[in-house]
């Protein structure tokens, strides 16, 4: 049974590292907009590409969290 | 005849099962040639670029033909995986997996030449504090990473129930298998959990790499550099990439049918039926070439003709021409005659593609440098054996890449081979039931 | 705000380079070994072009220095992805060396040419050394530099205007490159200074500015020679 936990424990460990990606993409991409409006710098391109990047990486790490969590859901017990 | 299931299994898993001593006369070589590239690196890293053959007008050079090479060929995951899944075409079943790994391999690859490329790669982390989002090199940083992340999801989540399957046959090292299999054990309510995930992974992969090449391309085509700043280059670097990507993938699979004895899995009718998607690539591709070229050929302008000329006959007269009859010419004659689209055949088209597509991004990427609209003293770019060196570490890494996955995971999708057996040719029937005509029922004469 | 511009007479100019030579003295623009000088790794940031035209007896040589022409829509500064390259607000394109990642972006995006890269690290033998101007900073390998327009000269005029309890005029502020030429060929100020030379000359019928046609807006220009031969 003790191997079973660690090798979940491994499981949520990697999947939560996901979302640890995601909230660093965002930030990058958060800040460098706060840059561009503080230098005047194009801040509406930068706006533009953050609504277009952040999604997808969000909905990227949502799908991978469903079918963890799916998997976990549709064992046999 | 229609193999037992047992007997799917036994041969799509032997390359994990059984080493012999092939993979650690392969293992040592890759190594060798990618310990020579860290070399040529340390070396470029030591002195500066001066040890490249770039010089002032060529400031790009190798690097940068490789980055957009190398993630060209990424394309091939895309389109072969997502597409003919999304279309239900049944031939892509022992080919998917293939075309995922390159994509993951190749798309880290590609992500580093930019870094190599750099004259200050210790100030990468200026891109992370205050870089601009104005600039297309971060509009590249962006997708690739999108892009990088959705293909390597979208080379798992299909992968699980096949790990699965090395996990219950307690295949070594077992710990790897059971973290990544999550729990899989095959019940209704998972398949339609890995069902649903697929399905948005496939339909969000297909316009994230769309953008990526498009993407690149823009680094090019914002300038206002002749020979670049083309409105065209968005859909030509797409096109061009998914050529190259499905040449790759040629190559990928007939050399990995031959030295794992797939050719009953991999058969010459999967063959046949991609090389008619080569086919139209080829021809998509030299349509846009033509018209990019007859565009600018035809309004005379002298710096685009200036550089036209030099490609046509001028010092990038061989590299054009030779990519021409590469992309062009070649692969259409041996993929239009069922004589010569035989393995053989198809393997030399695919490797004259790969190396035709390298040239067109040489042809777009130095001649453009060497004829600066300004007169500049001529310098002509030769890359030297730091920027040789590296490339072959690229192409070493990919093999590598393809060394070690084939070693731990199947290289054809073992359980999509099974479902196909099982499922496909009653669901296709039931299909294709479905677009016969119904019986009307008779219409009142008014 | 002043906006800073130069105008370069070519009727007066002899090709002589003292230009490019004064520029190289004054903001420690590295030499090059004579390899690296054949492989086309020389670094100026002003630029003598001779260019001949025609055929003997009807040839003719134009010289003309190519310098950073401090575009108001530069190219360059668009694509830099570190903000290591942009417009001042007195029209300067500024070039930050501590900022720059050497991706050559830049290079490869000026419709001039003009940006130079430093492939190895400068190497400065113990006279040159001595030579060095204090004032401007040395640059390490993997950067990209271009004329600054003397941007020190610009800091070193606003600070002591700024001593002496006045605002800074166009007067106080000359890069060594106008400052040096024999034939006095070249002149600098503000364009949108109606009074000043620069913009008198610059709104003359026989200036023209090098790939106008771009919208790039560049700020130096070029006065045709009377003969009647093109810039």
């Amino acid at each position: 049974m003790k191997r079973e936990r660690i090798v979940e424990i491994v499981q949520f460990v990697s999947v939560s590292l996901v979302w640890v990606f995601v909230a660093s993409v965002s930030i990058w991409v958060i800040r460098l907009g706060i840059v561009s409006h503080e230098l005047s710098d194009a801040f509406t391109a930068s706006v533009s590409i953050s609504l277009v990047a952040l999604p997808i990486f969000v909905i990227l790490a949502g799908v991978l969290t469903y079918t963890f969590l799916g998997l976990r859901r549709g064992r046999r017990r | 005849m229609k193999p037992e299931p047992d007997r799917i299994e036994a041969d799509l898993l032997r390359s994990i099962e059984h080493t012999g001593p092939g993979f650690y006369v392969v293992l040592a070589f890759l190594l060798g040639v990618i310990a020579w590239g860290f070399y040529a690196y340390w070396t470029q890293l030591v002195h500066g670029l001066g040890v490249t053959g770039m010089q002032e007008p060529v400031t790009w050079g190798m690097y940068i033909i490789n980055f957009v090479f190398f993630i060209g060929i990424s394309h091939a995951g895309t389109l072969i995986s997502a597409i003919l899944r999304l279309s239900k075409a049944e031939w892509r079943r022992p080919i998917t997996r293939m075309a995922e790994v390159i994509t993951a391999i190749v798309l880290a690859i590609g992500g580093l030449h930019p870094i190599i490329d750099l004259g200050r790669p210790d100030r990468l982390l200026h891109l992370f504090y205050n870089g601009r989002l104005q600039s297309p090199l971060l509009w590249d940083i962006t997708s690739i990473t999108a892009y990088f992340t959705a293909s390597t999801i979208y080379l798992f989540v299909p992968m699980i129930p096949d790990i699965a399957r090395l996990r219950d046959r307690g295949v070594r090292p077992r710990w790897l298998y059971e973290v990544l299999s999550w729990g899989w054990q095959g019940t209704p309510e998972q398949r339609r959990v890995l069902d649903r995930a697929i399905t948005i992974l496939m339909v969000m992969v297909i316009p994230i790499a769309v953008s990526v090449h498009t993407v690149i391309s823009f680094i090019f085509a914002m300038t206002l550099q002749p020979g670049w700043h083309s409105t065209i280059f968005g859909p030509y670097f797409v096109v061009g990439a998914i050529y190259s990507g499905i040449a790759t993938l040629f190559i990928v699979m007939i050399v990995l049918r031959k030295v794992h004895s797939l050719g009953g899995y991999l058969k010459e009718v999967h063959l046949r039926q991609l090389s008619r998607l080569l086919l139209v690539m080829a021809i998509l591709w030299s349509y846009f070439t033509f018209a990019e070229y007859l565009t600018g050929y035809y309004g005379g302008e002298p710096t685009e003709m200036k550089i036209i000329l030099y490609k046509f006959t001028g010092r990038f007269a061989w590299p054009f021409w030779l990519m021409v009859f590469l992309n062009a010419f070649l692969p259409v004659i041996v993929l239009s005659f069922r004589r010569l689209c035989t393995t053989t055949g198809i393997l030399v088209v695919s490797i004259g593609v790969t190396i035709g597509m390298w040239l067109e991004r040489l042809n777009i990427v130095v001649p453009t440098l060497e004829n600066p609209a300004l007169s500049f003293p001529l310098h002509l770019y030769l890359p030297s054996w730091v920027e040789w060196g590296i490339f072959a570490w690229g192409v070493a890494v990919f093999c590598l890449g393809f060394l070690l996955f084939g070693k731990f995971f199947p290289l054809i999708s073992v359980w999509e081979t099974e479902e196909g057996l099982e499922r496909s040719v009653s669901e296709v029937d039931e299909r294709l039931e479905s677009y016969q005509p119904d019986v009307a029922e008779p219409s009142v004469a008014v | 705000m002043p906006r800073w511009g130069m105008v370069i007479d070519l009727d007066r100019c002899t090709g002589c380079g003292s230009c490019a030579a004064a520029c190289q003295a004054e903001n420690n623009v590295p030499v090059v070994p004579k390899e690296e000088a054949r492989k086309g790794r020389s670094m100026g940031w002003v630029r003598m072009v001779h260019e001949v035209e025609g055929v003997f007896p009807d040839a003719h040589v134009r010289s003309y220095p190519r310098i950073c022409m401090h575009c108001d829509k530069a190219p360059c500064t668009y694509v830099c992805p570190v903000h290591a390259t942009y417009r001042e607000d007195d029209g300067l394109i500024a070039q930050i060396y501590p900022q720059c990642i050497g991706c050559r972006y830049c290079m490869a995006a000026c419709p001039y040419t003009v940006k130079t890269f430093n492939w190895y690290a400068p190497q400065w033998p113990e006279d040159l050394r001595d030579a060095c101007n204090p004032d401007v900073s040395l640059r390490p390998k993997g950067v990209v530099e271009k004329c600054t327009f003397c941007s020190h000269r610009r800091q070193i005029a606003k600070e002591q205007a700024r001593a002496e309890g006045r605002p800074m005029t166009e007067r106080d502020y000359q890069p060594a490159c106008v400052e040096a030429c024999p034939a006095e060929a070249m002149f600098f100020g503000d364009l949108d200074q109606p009074t000043s030379r620069v913009a008198q000359l610059s709104a003359s019928p026989r200036a023209e500015r090098l790939r106008d046609e771009l919208g790039t807006e560049p700020k130096v220009s070029y006065l045709r020679t009377r003969s009647g031969h093109e810039a």
